[in-house]
């Protein structure tokens, strides 16, 4: 019994026991404590790339990476790539792999220059990152210019063409590779540049050196990013003359050629001068050259120009220099040929009017001249004298005044320097100027009273009265210091000159001589032919007897009785000179009262003579001559009679 | 839905050797048998020895029962807790068996259903990675609970050790329905308990 509610008991207590512990346990199960979560991780995330400048052409793995917090890589996730320009920067074909698929790993192309902002996302709500970005740059591997790296232009507006490559990756080798984005810096200022890219033109503009250098904005650091081209523009010059023969008739014409110094663009250039250079002495003693004429145009090359002036018979050959800049350097050479041979245009015997006296003669010249009136030094001339004596083919004069008045001298040209010798010349018949030679009786004057007016007209060479011309004069007395010579005298409006003349009043022969042309001295006969227009010659005779200049003189001044003495007197003006036309009834000879006694004076040239008989006694005379009443000097003289 | 069978499985005591001690033994293990062979019989067992550490601060594997026995056939009802690190199985459950006797020990197979709750957390978006010279995992849990039904086979060994108090050893194999426990439905239960015949 004790047994069975023992048993009970327990059993009830148990079951208690059971049920407070099944609730117990029911309750502890509340709480399981069961992991849940989390639910995002926190993560950053980078995209590692070896580098991120990649060669147009060439490729860069790239990685996505995803660290969590604790610095450990996750492994197995799925990213998409976006590319900003896929046109820079694409992405290669994902490799059938599981890296390949799920984006850990991509293959970044570089397809041309640039930057492009490479994205990486997530998908992946479980981590909290943010998309990252990367810039990545495509980039050539270095520059390279395909065209001549030194070229040049030879000519204004020519033009010429460089081309700059980048260069890119193919086949695991750089290759050049146009359209790459080429960029060029110009340096310098003799080229135009035209366009832009690879290919550029090149236009030129003025001599001088440009560069051109291909460079790139996106190159490799460590490439040759930069390449050059340097342009010369040199102008090749060449001349061209509008003729390179030439013909002149006459010295002094200026001939020559329309000249271009250009480019074969017709461009010219400024600074450049055309000289020209007779190749010999003989040459340069045929032509001259003058200085230039006119204003050179470098935009067309037409260039001033020196003429060729013609100075001597014969053909002379001229170098046509093309000068540089420089002033030194000859760029372009021609040359040309000029033949020169005088035409006449007049044959004149110079001087073409003359005075002169009679018993004068004046050389003269027989002269042909060209149409510029130059002198022809070979013409052959022939001269034919009328009215006038003419002699050794240069003199003109003396003449017989008795007979002629005016003389002439006709020229007669043949030769050479005809026109019709010279059929290309102009057929202009020749001017015949003979020369005209007025004669006047030679003058007279008495001293004293020497100053005359001489007048005549004056003639120029080419027979024109020679209107303001000057006129020389020369008495030919300056050697002597005697007497004046008249002044240079102006032909006057009418061709008349007029000179007053003053010879000495020393009785003699004196000749003026009246010469044209240039103060050239004289010292030959050439020198003076045909420049003769005036020459006249004046005698100066003695004016009357003067007591003050004539003499007396006795052969003895003590005589004894009845013997005899003479008795000079030597006739004399008041100018001194010998009155050598003096007679015994121009002075008065007389001896003291009781003195001796004269016979009859007898005079030549000046000189009077008498013999004077002295008294039969012994004392003294004196002698008087007189003139005019006027003892003459050394008059009276006192005689002793012994 | 899966259903359990739970087999018990008693072993009723034979007398052997000396008859009289023998039959004295005998009797008195065929009496201590006795005790749970017929009358209710309350026990408790736990159930964690197939799954430890239990890596979790939880309650760990338990059961509660009452069991209605007569001679040869037990039906028993109670409570029971599959506790694991990632999941738990709660709820109440009926099992029923024949009772054998070999000896003093009973073995009762049983077939059993259970009712009750699934909860689970699955490490099914969790992560690799790899460290310097190390690789390694990062779990990320998603935690669901619902309701499971469960059936088992069972096998429970138990001996009288003093009088109304038996001392049982107990293995099941349970099947689990429900979301939570997917791809993860069965569960071992090996353990050890006390039984107190607690009415005839």
């Amino acid at each position: 019994m004790r047994y069975h509610i023992s048993h009970r008991t327990l059993a009830s207590r148990t079951g208690a026991a059971l049920t407070a512990f099944a609730l117990l346990s029911i309750g502890l199960s509340c709480t399981e404590n069961l992991p849940n979560g989390p639910n995002t991780f926190s993560a950053s995330m980078k995209i590692v790339v070896p580098h991120d400048t990649v060669i147009v052409g060439d490729s860069s793995s790239a990685q996505a990476q995803v660290t969590d917090a604790d610095g450990h890589v996750v492994q197995g996730l799925k990213f998409d790539w976006t590319s900003a320009d896929s046109t820079i920067v694409g992405f290669a074909a994902a490799a059938a792999t599981d890296e390949g698929t799920s984006g850990r790993t991509r293959v970044l192309v570089a397809r041309k220059t640039g930057r492009s902002l490479v994205t990486l996302a997530l998908p992946d709500s479980r981590f909290v990152v943010t998309n990252v970005t990367r810039t990545e740059t495509s980039v050539v591997g270095g520059v390279r210019v395909l065209s001549t790296h030194d070229s040049t232009l030879t000519a204004v507006n020519d033009t010429g063409v460089a081309i700059g490559a980048g260069m890119v990756r193919a086949n695991g080798a750089l290759v050049t590779r146009v359209s790459q984005g080429i960029r060029w810096v110009h340096l310098g200022a003799h080229v135009s540049v035209i366009g832009a890219g690879d290919t550029i033109k090149y236009v030129a503009r003025t001599n001088g050196q440009d560069t051109l250098i291909a460079t790139h904005d996106f190159c490799l650091v460590t490439a040759k990013c930069a390449d050059t081209s340097v342009i010369h523009v040199s102008q090749q010059l060449t001349v061209t003359l509008s003729s390179r023969t030439f013909q002149a008739w006459s010295f002094g014409d200026s001939l020559g050629p329309t000249i271009t110094l250009a480019d074969r663009r017709g461009n010219g250039l400024a600074g450049t001068s055309i000289r020209f250079v007779p190749r010999t002495v003989a040459d340069s003693g045929i032509v001259k050259v003058s200085g230039l004429l006119g204003v050179s145009n470098p935009t067309n090359g037409a260039m001033a120009v020196p003429q060729l002036i013609a100075a001597g018979n014969g053909t002379a050959h001229v170098s046509v220099l093309g000068i540089a800049p420089d002033a030194t350097s000859i760029i372009a050479v021609d040359s040309v040929t000029e033949v020169v041979r005088q035409v006449a245009r007049r044959v004149a015997v110079e001087p073409i009017h003359a005075l002169e006296s009679a018993s004068d003669s004046i050389p003269i010249k027989q002269i042909a001249r060209d149409a510029r009136g130059a002198a022809i030094a070979d013409a052959t001339i022939t001269t034919a004298a009328v009215g006038i004596g003419f002699s050794n083919n240069i003199w003109a004069g003396p003449t017989v005044i008795a007979l002629f008045t005016e003389g002439t001298l006709t020229p007669t040209l043949t030769g050479l320097s005809l026109p019709q010798n010279n059929p290309l010349a102009p057929q202009i018949p020749v001017v015949v100027n003979p020369s005209i030679v007025t004669f006047v009786t030679p003058d007279s004057v008495v001293a004293g009273l020497t100053s005359f007016v001489i007048s005549t007209q004056i003639v120029d060479s080419i027979g024109n009265l020679a209107v303001g011309k000057w006129v020389r004069f020369d008495a030919g007395l300056a050697a002597v210091g005697i007497g004046t010579t008249p002044d240079s005298v102006q032909v006057d409006g009418s061709g008349n000159m007029s000179v007053t003349w003053t010879p000495p009043n020393i009785a003699g022969l004196y000749t003026l001589t009246g010469l044209r042309g240039l103060p050239t001295p004289m010292n030959t006969l050439a020198d003076s032919a045909g420049r003769i227009v005036l020459r006249r010659t004046m005698r100066v005779v003695p004016d009357i007897p003067s007591a003050t200049q004539s003499t007396l003189a006795m052969s003895a001044t003590s005589i004894a009785h009845g013997a005899t003495a003479v008795v000079t007197i030597t006739v004399k003006d008041k100018f001194g000179n010998i009155v050598k036309n003096a007679k015994p009834a121009d002075f008065a000879l007389t001896a003291a009262a009781g003195g001796g006694t004269f016979s009859a004076a007898t005079c030549t040239l000046g000189v009077c003579t008498a013999t004077y008989t002295a008294p039969a006694a012994a004392g003294t005379d004196s002698i008087s001559v007189k003139i005019l009443s006027v003892e003459i000097l050394l008059s009276p003289i006192v005689l002793t009679i012994t | 839905m899966l259903v359990g069978v739970v087999l018990s499985f008693a072993s009723p005591m034979h007398a052997q050797g000396n008859p009289t001690a023998a039959s004295a033994s005998a009797s008195q293990s065929a009496m201590a048998s006795k005790r749970f062979e017929t009358g209710v019989v309350v026990g408790g067992d736990w159930l964690q020895a197939t799954y430890l550490p239990l890596d979790r601060d939880a309650l760990q594997s338990l059961d509660a029962s009452i069991s209605l026995r007569r001679q040869t056939w037990s039906v028993e009802a109670g409570w029971l807790r599959i506790a694991r690190t990632l999941s738990t199985v709660q709820g109440g459950y009926v099992a029923g068996g024949p009772i054998l006797h070999v000896g003093p020990v009973l073995f009762i197979p049983a077939l059993g259903v259970l009712g009750g709750q699934a909860q689970a957390s699955r490490d099914s978006t969790g992560y690799d990675w790899i460290g310097t010279a190390v690789t390694g995992h990062t779990p990320r849990y998603s935690y669901s609970s619902g309701a499971t039904f469960g059936g088992s086979i069972g096998l429970t060994a138990e001996v009288p050790v003093y009088r109304a108090i038996g001392f049982r050893a107990v293995a099941s194999q349970w099947f689990f329905s429900g979301s939570p426990l997917e791809s993860d439905r069965s569960r071992t239960l090996v353990g050890a308990g006390l039984s107190i015949r607690v009415g005839r």
